[in-house]
């Protein structure tokens, strides 16, 4: 038996031993550790390092402007300050937000929704937009007390015309379905309707990005590098906002649309569809209440009439059955038609609108009181066949401006047409009520400005177009195969129509004797009228529901020597196109000649 | 060499002798190291952190070299004073005691703030040493050999764990049970005493403080809380991965100069430096501490005395958990504590603790005379 003291020594070196292999285990541990950081995936937190040290950014650039054709502006870039919280980092982000709260005026639902916010840890919420002056001062002077908080100036979208709204359309946060790269810029927007989403590309510019150094807190420390984008080009607009404006309000609290050409170059010079929507309201997050006004709205404020609005033309379509009379070889537009006030087709009545009749007419004077009668007739010797292709040549049933609106076609019938539609055969009733401009046909309101223009050019292949033409000369081939004598003569019954006595729009002729507008009237059905009404009647559009009533259309140029402007006006179920279309054409006339249009 | 110079006990050629240099080198080395990193913490500034952590290091060479003079029966004497000297103390600060973060571990006198509970790890050692050296002839089977110790171990470790201050509290019980360990104590106490506290954990752990609690379960799933507890630790590694193997350059490092990094001064000291000066640095770093630890076994297994033996190895090992406390911590092998790196981290108390500690080591090392 050793000595315990001994002994002790012995069992002590022992377990000494055993401690320091412990510790020498330990050791390689930390140093296996140190390897695997600093070795093995050292490239991972380089990585995660500049992660934390960089903030790469994207600088958005300034969204190109749209102009009016005179320079005015109709979409404008606004400096707006905002204020961000990155909570990135900061310990008790909950009293660091309350602190900020301090210096800016928010109502309660606001701050408590910014809590939450934090709660659900995101990083950079944006507390308040559209920060005052003030505001921007008491936060600049506090920002070293504040964590987490700086201030961004942005360039938010403002809209000057709402007159212009589905002309210009407007900008929204790009989709993350369609744009997933876009979306995930701060601040980018995109063009979502009209010429803001077909002219995207040009006028949203090339993205800049900026690499900066910021410290923990988020604060920037310095800038690594910065690649400045480039800002959008801007645009022109061939509309003229004074006119489009006038155009807007002096339809009041009608909806319809007015649709004014330069007939010399096809620019349009208004585009107007009212009602209309604020562009403004889409820019950023809409108020679930504005939104409810509009979808709630009975007259569809975000319908684009002037483009995809397709009315019956009615008696307007009168001019394309008399230019296709022109094919036939035995037209003679001298000779007298006899209106007793209705046609006999068959066992079929088609009435005249005037039911006393015209008495004798010819082709001019036809035009020029709208008589029905002549022009059931005269499309029976005509031909749905030479009437389609007519008004095909003219820019009826053919869209516009497709690529920026996604214009509608409108229709013009034909017999290839309604077999295909209907399986059915095309029928000499159907010819006699499209010669009047009822049944299947429909124009838009640019369809029928363009028909016009084209008529008034004297037969020139005008296209619409909305971006602003450098030359003044007017670039359009003629039609082919038109006989320009019909040409003529329906001109002299649209200046009849509106400056002769019996014309339907007398009453909205230009007294300037030098400048004289020309037009023609159509009050275009959207019933039926039942044989047992006209015995009892027929009821007066003000008796009827605001749906049935007639739309009142109007189609013009002025004036009436070189005439410069072509023009549709159209009143939606507005009644007679003589009482309510032709007096705005009337009003429109004068401020054509006004020289800030 | 020893044999060559064989000066007498007591004089200042003595002294000079049981001094061992080279471990006082490496001890200023990391003194300096710390000061280095110090300057970096401050973006280049030599005050205040720098000039009076390595003003600390001077008072604490001092107090080293004093450790030194001591004779071993002057400590022998003392031990159970200087034990009952350092409860006092942490009674003191549960009166006195300046609250600071939730927890009351500082006493101030005459301006400076020092912390009891570092010195109460040297005299729990020191008790205990003693101790078992008066009992070397009794069985280790005996249940005194136990009993008292863990009372004396139970005491400090009750004040500092109430202050709360879980860090420290582990690292005087650990340090006090391998002391406890080394004495020799028969083999079935280590074995039940080990099933005991397995079985108690449970409850143990129902006596934890909720941050405690939370930086436990950080640990164990870091993810579950990336931008929380788990962030600091998550910003540590990435400091220290990133440092990569030279480091990014002194005062170049991004985690720490932008803040990423907290308590880079004191507990995260270590992912600066790691940061700065990469794995070639880091290793340097360890193989001091690796030197100096041996330094400490060797002069255990060398010295003649129970008393002096487990004194130098209880004071080895307390050296050893801070330094692998605080390492593993900052590279996240264990959960969060607060513990300095000694010497390096700023801060007075545990560098002083350090200090004497060594000097400690070099007198009974050293020692030829035996204990009367």
């Amino acid at each position: 038996m050793l000595k315990p003291k001994k002994q002790n020594s012995l069992i002590f070196n022992r377990r000494l031993f055993l401690l320091s292999s412990v510790k020498l285990i330990t050791f390689s541990v930390i140093f296996n550790r140190l390897y695997n950081l600093q070795i093995k995936q050292s490239d991972k937190y380089k990585k995660l390092a500049d992660n934390n040290r960089v903030n790469l950014s994207f600088i958005v650039p300034s969204r190109g402007l749209i102009f009016d054709r005179n320079k005015n502006l109709l979409a404008d870039n606004q400096e707006q300050y905002q204020l961000i919280f990155k909570s990135y980092n900061i310990k008790n982000k909950i009293k660091a937000m309350e602190k900020v709260f301090n210096y800016v005026e928010l109502p309660e639902n606001k701050k408590y929704d910014l809590k939450k916010q934090i709660f659900e840890n995101k990083i950079k919420i944006l507390v308040k937009k559209n920060m005052s002056w003030n505001e921007v001062a008491k936060i600049s002077s506090n920002i070293t007390e504040l964590e987490g908080v700086y201030i961004e100036m942005v360039l938010v979208r403002k809209y000057i015309s709402i007159s212009a709204s589905h002309v210009v359309g407007y900008v929204g946060k790009p989709d993350k379905n369609t744009n997933l790269k876009l979306s995930k810029v701060d601040g980018a927007r995109v063009g979502k309707l009209a010429v803001e989403a077909a002219f995207d590309k040009g006028l949203q510019g090339k993205f800049g990005f900026k690499k900066e150094e910021v410290n923990a807190h988020g604060r920037v420390v310095n800038e690594i590098s910065k690649v400045n984008g480039t800002a959008g080009s801007d645009i022109s607009l061939s509309i003229s906002k004074n006119l489009q404006d006038y155009s807007f309000n002096r339809l009041g609290e009608n909806a319809g649309s007015i649709v004014v050409l330069n007939i010399n170059t096809g620019e349009i010079l208004a585009l107007v569809t009212k009602p209309s929507f604020d562009s403004n309201d889409f820019v950023g997050e809409m108020h679930p209440d504005k939104w409810k006004e509009i979808i709630n709205n009975n007259l569809n404020p975000l319908f684009n009439r002037a483009i995809k609005g397709t009315y019956p033309p009615g008696s307007i379509f009168k001019l394309i059955v008399v230019l296709a009379a022109y094919s036939l070889k035995d037209f003679n537009p001298n000779k007298k038609y006899f209106c007793n006030g209705s046609f006999k087709f068959g066992d079929q009545i088609f009435h005249c609108w005037n039911d006393k009749g015209h008495g004798f007419v010819d082709c001019k004077e036809a035009l020029a009181v709208s008589c029905d009668c002549y022009f059931y007739e005269l499309s029976l010797k005509v031909g749905i066949d030479n009437i389609y292709d007519v008004a095909r040549k003219f820019g009826l049933g053919n869209a516009y401006l497709e690529e920026i609106y996604r214009s509608s076609k409108g229709l013009i019938p034909s017999k290839v047409w309604k077999k295909r539609q209907y399986g059915r055969t095309w029928t000499k009733t159907d010819t006699i009520v499209t010669s009047i401009g009822q049944g299947f046909a429909l124009a838009s309101p640019l369809q029928l400005a363009v028909m016009i223009s084209r008529i008034a050019s004297g037969g020139k292949n005008i296209m619409p177009k909305i971006i602003k033409q450098n030359s003044k000369i007017n670039e359009n081939n003629d039609i082919e195969n038109i006989n320009k004598e019909g040409i003529s003569l329906i001109k002299k019954g649209m200046y009849d129509a509106v400056n002769s006595s019996m014309g339907t729009a007398f009453a909205s002729r230009t007294y300037n004797s030098g400048k004289l507008m020309c037009g023609k009237t159509a009050t275009s059905q959207v019933r039926r009228i039942s044989m047992k009404e006209r015995e009892e009647g027929i009821i007066k559009n003000e008796d009827l529901p605001r749906n049935q009533r007639d739309h009142a259309l109007f189609v013009g140029y002025y004036p009436h020597k070189k005439p410069k402007y072509g023009f549709c006006v159209v009143v939606e179920h507005g009644g007679s196109g003589s009482k309510s279309a032709a007096p705005i054409a009337k009003d429109l006339c004068f401020r054509l000649n006004l020289k800030d249009v | 060499m020893k044999n060559l110079i064989d000066p007498k006990p007591g004089s200042i050629k003595s002294i000079f002798f049981k001094i061992n240099w080279i471990i006082y080198f490496l001890l200023s080395l990391l003194a300096f190291i710390g000061g280095l990193i110090l300057y970096s913490v401050s973006q280049g500034n030599f005050y205040p952190l720098a000039s009076s952590h390595l003003f600390k290091y001077l008072i604490s060479s001092i107090a080293l070299i004093i450790t030194c003079l001591l004779s071993i029966n002057f400590i022998y004497k003392t031990s159970y004073i200087f034990y009952f000297f350092s409860i006092i103390l942490l009674i003191l600060v549960l009166i006195l005691g300046n609250e600071n973060f939730g927890s009351n571990r500082w006493l101030i006198v005459w301006g400076v703030t020092f912390q009891p509970s570092e010195l109460s790890k040297v005299a729990v050692i020191l008790a205990l040493a003693r101790y078992y050296h008066d009992y070397y002839l009794i069985s280790n089977n005996n249940i005194i050999k136990v009993i008292f110790p863990i009372l004396i171990l139970i005491i400090p470790f009750g004040f500092v764990i109430n202050q709360p201050d879980l860090g420290t509290a582990l690292l005087i019980l650990i340090s006090a049970l391998a002391v406890i360990f080394l004495s020799g104590i028969g083999i079935w106490y280590i074995f039940f005493s080990t099933i005991f506290f397995t079985a108690l954990a449970p409850f143990l752990w129902n006596l934890l403080y909720d941050y405690q609690k939370k930086r436990i379960l950080t640990f164990l799933n870091p993810e579950q809380d990336p931008l929380g507890s788990g962030y600091h630790i998550a910003q540590s590694k990435i400091a220290i991965g990133s440092g990569g193997f030279l480091g990014k350059g002194y005062i170049q490092g991004s985690q720490s100069h932008l803040e990423f990094i907290p308590e880079m001064h004191t507990d995260f000291v270590f992912s600066i430096y790691s940061e700065e000066f990469g794995f070639l640095g880091s290793v340097i770093l360890i193989l001091i501490y690796f030197y100096v630890l041996c330094y400490g076994v060797i002069s255990s297994y060398r010295a003649k005395s129970t008393f002096a033996r487990l004194i130098i190895a209880g004071l080895t090992v307390n050296i050893f958990l801070y330094f692998i406390v605080n390492i593993s911590m900052v590279i996240g092998v264990i959960p969060v504590v607060g513990v300095p790196l000694p010497l390096v981290s700023y801060g007075g108390s545990a560098m002083l603790v350090t200090m004497i500690s060594f000097g400690l080591i070099m007198n009974l090392n050293n020692f030829k005379e035996q204990l009367n």
